[in-house]
């Protein structure tokens, strides 16, 4: 992270522009623009399995966001959010297909259960830590799939056992929606597509900006402290034992609404979708995208489902003594590969190298900060040392 | 009575194993204060070395073990130089990440290279049918005796390791002390590639003395470490005679409640496959109410 403070020094920046400028105003209406480009272009123009496939990106993007929260931002290093998530997916199917519950009615439920299974789990985390953590948590990753197989009462008719459940019911455009989003030249299957993707997109959207706010109010500052030094964070008043649960118990709940999407994406949920692999995928999702930042998971969640796509399909049958046959288990060792590569060389994921861009395009010259009462807190207006200011500019 | 034997030799049987695999997480996390997730494939990838070099090169069983058990010793030296020493240690994730992408590369090489199929495992003991010594009525077979006997032959060969050689000596140091034991001479480097080698060679020692029960598969380790893990932690992570009495611990806890649970009314669904539950409840309960495990050393923070 001090990398990137430095970096910023070095080199010209092509543009340089105060905070809240203009220009700096503008910069950030192109990313604003290509990201909701992005929202349109996919569900309009790509055909409805990648229209679905980009819905799943989202969906493992909102996991790998619960998991990045837990992991990124609070420093605890738990490596069975997988879990959550499957409890998210597991509660959804269950309400709409044996309770037949309208897909979204259920949200309340998977956050109210996911929240809870979160806290459960995360009150041993106020005692274990580091490593310790990531066993018991990784334990759980083991866990959960055995648990959906138990014949007793009458889980395994529930879940579905080994093979899981088809879900009984897809996201139909309302007739408003369907006027909206353009959609009535469409056959039903592609409105159904684009329907869903649209959903997903908002999801995502407001998912992210609830974590934003979060990280950047007082909460989340505590949060971060405990990160950074725990007992320093102590003794400057940060509850530890309350936040920590607390991070818990919401990264819990938000990886279950990502689970919850995944499953009617999926449309049915299994004991294969929430195993160990996955729990080393999504973490793969998360360190490639970026710990510790705010975009990195939905890079995480497209590189997730779109690299099993191509460890599915790829071939190589040039040298005759090393062939890969298509399926061939050794595809998988691309995911292990990149965990290592990431470990190496871009210890920051992909957003770091974002940054690395970035900050040869603009430099932003932050504000000073005001105090309360809206004076400058630096009375002459001259601006702190300049790796401070991009420091607190992150 | 003859039941309640039968269970008690059952669980000496996996006892014996899981000390052997927890004993190789112990040796790790001693040294380098890690733990390394990778051990379960590690010691995958050296079962089959075994198997390969027993069942396709002729090598004798015992023979193939330790041929492994080198070839391994090695992998784990290398390891560690190339992919776990550029890192620091307090920084747990960037270790995370390497030894589960580690355990992937070898799982998937392992698909590839002898297919996902089962393949069976000759038997490092007298295996037949009769081959059992009658206890009360129980049997007591002979590849449990065997495995018990391997494992204690093991830890003696360890203590002998530990306490009368230089390197032993150098590896204690470093385990009680890194900065101080790099200060008076000696080479931290190459005693914890040793570390490595010993629990990348013990791993697969543990591996062959339960691919015969398992049989071998690329993923049948990964079923057994949880167990290992929950060992490791129950009798403390840095205590060698801890995870061994851990190991013994755990599997009684399995062997017996899995074994009487169909009497106990509530416990009518805990069958073999669900084993892996207790381990997680072991794990979770031992951390909750002793974080150092039973013979572990508490370790106390500075400020």
């Amino acid at each position: 992270m001090t990398a990137t403070v430095q970096g910023s020094g070095r080199g010209r920046a092509l543009i340089t522009a105060r905070e809240g400028s203009a220009q700096h105003r503008t910069f950030q209406f192109v990313g604003w623009g290509i990201f909701a480009l992005f929202a349109v272009i996919v569900p309009y123009t790509l055909p409805n399995f990648r229209v679905s496939q980009f819905g799943q990106a989202i969906a493992f993007g909102v996991i790998i966001l619960g998991i990045n929260l837990i992991i990124g931002y609070s420093g605890l290093l738990s490596l069975g959010h997988i879990a959550f998530a499957g409890a998210g997916a597991y509660t959804t199917m269950i309400l709409v297909n044996d309770n037949r519950w309208d897909y979204w009615m259920t949200w309340p439920v998977v956050i109210v259960i996911c929240f809870a299974f979160g806290v459960l789990i995360g009150l041993p985390a106020l005692r274990i830590q580091g490593l310790y953590l990531a066993l018991i948590t990784i334990a759980l990753a083991y866990t959960f799939p055995i648990l959906l197989k138990i014949d007793e009462w009458g889980i395994s008719t529930t879940t579905g056992g080994d093979n899981g459940r088809t879900i009984g019911e897809v996201l139909r455009p309302p007739s408003w929606a369907r006027s909206l989003f353009l959609l009535n030249s469409k056959n039903p299957q592609q409105q159904q597509a684009i329907y869903q993707f649209i959903c997903f997109f908002g999801v995502a959207f407001v998912t992210f900006v609830l974590v934003r706010n979060l990280i950047k109010s007082r909460p989340g500052r505590g949060i971060i402290a405990i990160r950074d030094n725990q007992i320093g964070a102590a003794v400057s008043g940060v509850a530890i034992a309350r936040y920590k649960v607390i991070a818990f118990g919401i990264s819990a709940a938000i990886a279950g609404i990502g689970g919850s999407l995944l499953a009617i994406n999926l449309a049915s949920v299994g004991p294969s979708s929430f195993d160990f692999r996955y729990a080393i995928l999504t973490l793969m999702g998360l360190v490639l995208g970026g710990v510790a930042t705010l975009h990195g998971n939905w890079i995480g969640g497209i590189l997730l489902v779109f690299l099993q796509d191509l460890a599915s399909r790829v071939e190589f049958t040039a040298i005759p003594f090393f062939k890969i046959e298509r399926g061939s288990p050794l595809t998988q060792a691309v995911f292990g590969l990149i965990l290592v590569l990431v470990a190496f060389f871009a210890p920051g994921g992909l957003m770091s190298l974002a940054k690395k861009v970035k900050v040869k395009i603009i430099r932003v010259i932050p504000n000073p900060p005001t105090a309360p009462g809206g004076a400058s807190v630096l009375a002459d207006g001259t601006p702190v040392a300049e790796g401070e200011l991009t420091g607190a500019a992150r | 009575m003859q039941l309640f034997l039968q269970r008690v030799f059952d669980g000496l049987n996996n006892g014996a194993a899981y000390a052997v695999v927890a004993i190789a997480l112990v040796l790790i996390f001693k040294a380098t204060t890690l733990i390394n997730f990778a051990q379960a494939n590690m010691a995958m990838f050296g079962t089959y070395l075994t198997w390969m070099l027993a069942t396709q090169q002729g090598f004798p069983i015992w023979g193939a073990i330790f041929a492994a058990m080198l070839l391994t010793a090695a992998g784990g030296a290398v390891i560690e130089r190339v992919l776990i020493r550029p890192f620091d240690p307090t920084n747990h994730l960037p270790v995370v990440l390497i030894t589960l992408g580690l355990s992937l590369i070898l799982e998937a090489i392992a698909g590839w290279k002898w297919g996902l199929e089962f393949h069976r495992f000759p038997s490092p003991f007298p295996a037949k049918p009769t081959d059992f010594i009658s206890i009360g009525g129980a049997r007591l077979r002979y590849e449990t005796v065997g495995t018990l006997v391997t494992m204690f032959v093991m830890l003696g060969v360890l203590y002998l390791i530990l306490n009368r050689t230089k390197v032993g000596l150098a590896f204690r140091a470093v385990s009680s002390n890194t900065e101080s034991s790099r200060l008076v001479g000696v080479k931290v480097g190459p005693t914890l590639m040793f570390g490595w080698a010993l629990a990348a060679a013990f791993g697969t020692l543990g591996g062959t003395l339960v691919a015969r029960q398992t049989n071998l598969e690329p993923a049948f380790m990964a079923k057994l470490v949880i167990f290992a893990f929950a060992a490791a932690t129950l009798g403390g992570l840095d205590s060698i005679g801890g995870a061994v009495i851990g190991a013994f611990i755990v599997a009684m806890i399995q062997s017996l409640l899995v074994g009487y649970a169909q009497q106990i009314p509530g416990l009518q669904w805990m069958k073999s496959n669900y084993a892996l539950v207790i381990a997680f409840v072991v794990i979770l309960v031992v951390l909750l109410f002793k974080p150092a495990g039973l013979y572990g050393t508490k370790r106390i923070e500075r400020v």
